[in-house]
C-alpha cells in the first residue's frame, strides 16, 4: 500500500466530514493540494470502499454524494461512520482471492500448508494462476504474524487454525455481551479504532443468532467526536516509534493553512505553496484532547526544544535511527516537569488561575458545581457563600483553560490573574456587541443550563 | 484482514477473523473497571483465558487524555435489562427521583435508546410515553425500579413509528457564523461542532463559513454552552431567541464583572482593558511553539 495515498484519504475524509458540504469539487481539489482529477479519482475508489463494507441496507444510496454518506447522523446508531478508511488498504486481487480461500478452508479444520495448496489449487478460478508452495508459505505466514490464524500445537508438519475461539469459545448470550462492551469501550474510550473494527466482525457473527436491528445498534453517544478516529492511523506507528525510542520523519500541514495535503510529483513550485514542511521529531508522548477530539504528538527537537504537532497536520510518517534508552528517560522526565500544568499542552509560564462560580438560581440541582468537579482537571473547589464557590488552579498558560471559563457564561467570574480578567471583560464586551441589534432591555431568565 | 474487497468476501460465508491488534486492544479493556461490571464472571473469565497468550498493549507510558472530564463508571447496571427490554420490542414500568426530590412512579413506557453523554459521562434511557405521546429520557442514576412488560407486536411498532415522528419533529437548526478575521482558527472551529449534525456553507466571495446544526430543541443549550466556548470567534446569525440568549448572557457577565469591579476598585476604563494584549489564536501546536 503506498503510504501517500492512504494520508490523502485520511485528509480527504477529515475535511469532507469537517466542512460537508461547503466546497465544491474544485475548492476541495485545491485544499488538499491534489488536481481535480485525483480528487474524483479518490472519491470514487472511497465512495467503493464505503459501499462495500457498509451494511447492504438500501440501494438507495447508490446516487448519494460522498459528502451525504460520510455525513454524521445522530440517533440512529453508533456505527463509526468514517471506519471504512481502515478498509482502505490495497490488495491485490489474486491475494484478496488466495487469502480468502486459504481462511474458508480453514474454517472448518486444521489444515497443514501442503493441504492448503491442494485446496488452493482446487478452489481457485481456473482463469487465475496456480500458487506454488512458496505463495501459501509466505500468505500463512501473514495471517499468522497479524493473528488471524495460528499453528495448532504438535510437530511438524504444522497445522494451522482460525483464530476463531470468541465465536466458538461464547455462547450466543455471551458473545452479545461482549458485542455491547466492546461497543461501548471502543465509543468512550481512546483508542478505539481496533475495538471499532471488532464490533464490526462481532456485529456480523452475532447477526444470525439476533436478526432484529436492535440487537446490534441499542447504545449511541452524545456528543462524541467521530472524526477523532481517522488520525488514529498514524497512533499506532509514533506509538512503537515512541516504544523503540524512534526517531520519526513527517511532512507537515499546518491546520491553520488553508491547505492540508499535496501529493509528492508534482512541480516543486506547487509544493512549495503548498506549504507542507519537513521535520524530524524524536516523540515523546501522544496527547488526546477531549476539549476538541483532537490529537497532538509531543517530540524533542533537538536546538527547538520539545514541540508539539496536531496529528490531523502529519503526513508521509516515518520512522528512523533510534536513541539511547537513559538519553529517552531524561527527555521524558523533562516533558513530564514542564507539562505538568498544561490544562492541554500549553508551557507557558505556571500561573494560579481563579475563579468564583455561582450557584443556579433556587431551586435548580447544582450543574454548575457538578460540571466544575466533572471538568476541572486538578483544581481545587472551596465553598465560598451560599450561592458561591471558588475555583483555583495553576495552569501553563491561560489559554486553553479560558474557553472552558468562558463557556459556563455569567455563572462565572474570573478573579484571577487580573490579566485573564481584563480579557474575558473585553472579549464578552465583544460578544455583546455581536448581539447588539438584538438587545432590549427585557430580562429573561439567565438559565445558561450547561452540561 | 483490512482491505475491504477480502472482507466481503470473508463476510459472504459468514466467517469471523480477529488480528492480534484487535485481541491486544480488547485485553486492555478488560482491565478497565467496567469490564467486571459489564461483563458476566463466566465471560470475563472465558475472555481472560482466551487473550491470555496474547501481548499487552499498555499505553499509559504513551498516552496521555487531557481535558477529560472524570469518568465514574462507563456502565450501569441498568443498562442490561434494559437493553433486553429493547431487543424484545417489550415496553417497561418505570420509577425513578424526578427533580425537586419527587418520586415519580410507575410509569409506563416504551424504550428505544440508551443513550451515553460524553459529556455528563452519565447513562440516559430514550423512551416513549403513549400516554402523554411525549419522548423522554431518564438518567439510569435516577431510576429506582424498572420492570419489562409485554407488549403486542401491532402496540409496539405503533410506537415505533410515533417516536420517528416525534424525533424529526423535535430537530431545530441554528446557524452559527464564522467571522471571517478568524477563518486561521477554521479547523478548531469545525472540530468544536464535529459532534453535530451539520451543513456547512462557505460564501467564496466574502470568505464567509456558516455552519448550520441540525439538533434536539432541547439541546440547544448545550450548543449555547459551546458559542460561549468559542467566544468572539462565531456569532448565532440566525435564531432571534438564541442570539437573544447571547446578548443577555453577555450583559450578565458584564455586570458581574462591573459589579465586583466597583467593590474592590475604581474602574478601568474601557480603553485600558483594551491595551491589553488579546487572546493570540489558541495554542501553538505547530511546533514552533519550544518551550
Amino acid at each position: 500500500m503506498a503510504k501517500e495515498s492512504f494520508d490523502k484519504e485520511i485528509q480527504f475524509l477529515r475535511m469532507l466530514s469537517l466542512t460537508s458540504g461547503a466546497y465544491n469539487r474544485k475548492q476541495y481539489a485545491e485544499r488538499l493540494g491534489i488536481s481535480v482529477h485525483t480528487f474524483d479519482k479518490t472519491q470514487r475508489r472511497l465512495k467503493e470502499i464505503m459501499q462495500t463494507v457498509a451494511d447492504q441496507r438500501s440501494g438507495s444510496e447508490q446516487n448519494k454524494e460522498m459528502a451525504d454518506l460520510v455525513r454524521f447522523q445522530y440517533g440512529e446508531s453508533a456505527e463509526p461512520m468514517l471506519l471504512f478508511l481502515f478498509r482502505a488498504k490495497s490488495m491485490k486481487e489474486t491475494e484478496v482471492q488466495r487469502l480468502s480461500v486459504l481462511l474458508h478452508t480453514l474454517q472448518d479444520q486444521a489444515l497443514t500448508a501442503m493441504e492448503l495448496l491442494d485446496a488452493c489449487c482446487a478452489d481457485l478460478p481456473e482463469d487465475l494462476a496456480l500458487p506454488d508452495e512458496k505463495t501459501i508459505r509466505s500468505d500463512l505466514k501473514y495471517l499468522e504474524e497479524v493473528g488471524v490464524i495460528r499453528k495448532e500445537s504438535g510437530g511438524r508438519p504444522y497445522r494451522y487454525l482460525l483464530q476463531q475461539d470468541v465465536l466458538t469459545g461464547l455462547t450466543v448470550e455471551e458473545q452479545l455481551e461482549l458485542y455491547d462492551f466492546v461497543d461501548i469501550m471502543a465509543n468512550t474510550q481512546v483508542p478505539s479504532v481496533q475495538g471499532y473494527i471488532l464490533r464490526d466482525s462481532l456485529k456480523k457473527a452475532i447477526a444470525t443468532s439476533y436478526p432484529q436491528e436492535e440487537a446490534t445498534e441499542p447504545f449511541i453517544y452524545k456528543y462524541h467526536y467521530y472524526s477523532r478516529i481517522l488520525d488514529e492511523a498514524h497512533l499506532y506507528t509514533l506509538l512503537s516509534a515512541i516504544r523503540q525510542r524512534k526517531h520519526v520523519q513527517f511532512l507537515y500541514y499546518s491546520p491553520k493553512k488553508p491547505s492540508s495535503y499535496s501529493s509528492q510529483n508534482t512541480n516543486p513550485r506547487f509544493e512549495r505553496e503548498a506549504g507542507g514542511r519537513s521535520n524530524r521529531i524524536l516523540p515523546l508522548e501522544v496527547v488526546y484532547d477531549h476539549q476538541y477530539g483532537r490529537w497532538y504528538v509531543i517530540g524533542y527537537q533537538g536546538r527547538r526544544g520539545f514541540v508539539k504537532f496536531r496529528m490531523e497536520g502529519i503526513t508521509q510518517l516515518e520512522e528512523q535511527d533510534s536513541i539511547e534508552e537513559e538519553y529517552m528517560i531524561e527527555l521524558k522526565k523533562q516533558w513530564a516537569e514542564i507539562s505538568r500544568y498544561s490544562w492541554l499542552v500549553d508551557t507557558g509560564n505556571t500561573v494560579t488561575v481563579q475563579a468564583r462560580f455561582f450557584h443556579p438560581q433556587d431551586g435548580q440541582r447544582n450543574f454548575i458545581l457538578d460540571r466544575v468537579r466533572l471538568q476541572g482537571q486538578w483544581g481545587t473547589i472551596t465553598p465560598e457563600t451560599d450561592h458561591t464557590f471558588l475555583y483555583e488552579i495553576q495552569v501553563n498558560g491561560t489559554t486553553e483553560i479560558k474557553p472552558w471559563l468562558r463557556s459556563f457564561g455569567s455563572s462565572c467570574e474570573v478573579i484571577a490573574p487580573p490579566r485573564l480578567r481584563q480579557e474575558m471583560i473585553k472579549e464578552w464586551k465583544e460578544i455583546a456587541q455581536y448581539y447588539e441589534s438584538v438587545r432590549e432591555d427585557v430580562q429573561l431568565p439567565d438559565d445558561d443550563e450547561i452540561e | 484482514m483490512f482491505n475491504y474487497q477480502m472482507m466481503t468476501r470473508l463476510n459472504e460465508t459468514g466467517l469471523f477473523t480477529w488480528t492480534s491488534q484487535e485481541r491486544a486492544w480488547l485485553r486492555m479493556m478488560l482491565n478497565h473497571p467496567a469490564a467486571p461490571e459489564a461483563l458476566s464472571p463466566d465471560t470475563l473469565h472465558k475472555l481472560h483465558d482466551m487473550l491470555d497468550g496474547e501481548q499487552e498493549m499498555d499505553l499509559r507510558d504513551y498516552l496521555t487524555e487531557k481535558a477529560k472530564s472524570e469518568e465514574n463508571s462507563v456502565f450501569h447496571p441498568l443498562l442490561k435489562p434494559l437493553r433486553q427490554i429493547i431487543l424484545q420490542h417489550q415496553g417497561f414500568r418505570l420509577t425513578g427521583r424526578v427533580r425537586n426530590g419527587r418520586i415519580s412512579s410507575d410509569q409506563f413506557g416504551f424504550p428505544y435508546k440508551l443513550e451515553y453523554s460524553m459529556v455528563k459521562k452519565e447513562w440516559y434511557v430514550l423512551w416513549y410515553a403513549p400516554l402523554y405521546s411525549k419522548l423522554m429520557s431518564t438518567k439510569l442514576h435516577s431510576i429506582t425500579a424498572v420492570e419489562a412488560q409485554l407488549l403486542q407486536p401491532e402496540a409496539a411498532s405503533e410506537y415505533a413509528d410515533k417516536i420517528a415522528i416525534l424525533t424529526e419533529k423535535r430537530k431545530t437548526t441554528v446557524t452559527i457564523e464564522v467571522l471571517p478575521e478568524f477563518n486561521q482558527e477554521l479547523s478548531r472551529i469545525l472540530y468544536a461542532f464535529s459532534c453535530f449534525e451539520k451543513q456547512v456553507e462557505y460564501v467564496e466571495a466574502e470568505q464567509t463559513y456558516r455552519i448550520e446544526l441540525t439538533i434536539p430543541r432541547n439541546e440547544v443549550d448545550y450548543v449555547l454552552s459551546k458559542m460561549r466556548f468559542l467566544g468572539k470567534r462565531v456569532r448565532i446569525a440566525d435564531n432571534a431567541a438564541l442570539r437573544e440568549r447571547m446578548s443577555e448572557t453577555a450583559a450578565k457577565v458584564l455586570a458581574r464583572y462591573t459589579e465586583s469591579e466597583s467593590e474592590a476598585q475604581p474602574e478601568r476604563t474601557y480603553e485600558e482593558v483594551r491595551n491589553h494584549p488579546v487572546e493570540g489564536s489558541f495554542t501553538k501546536a505547530d511546533g514552533v511553539d519550544s518551550a
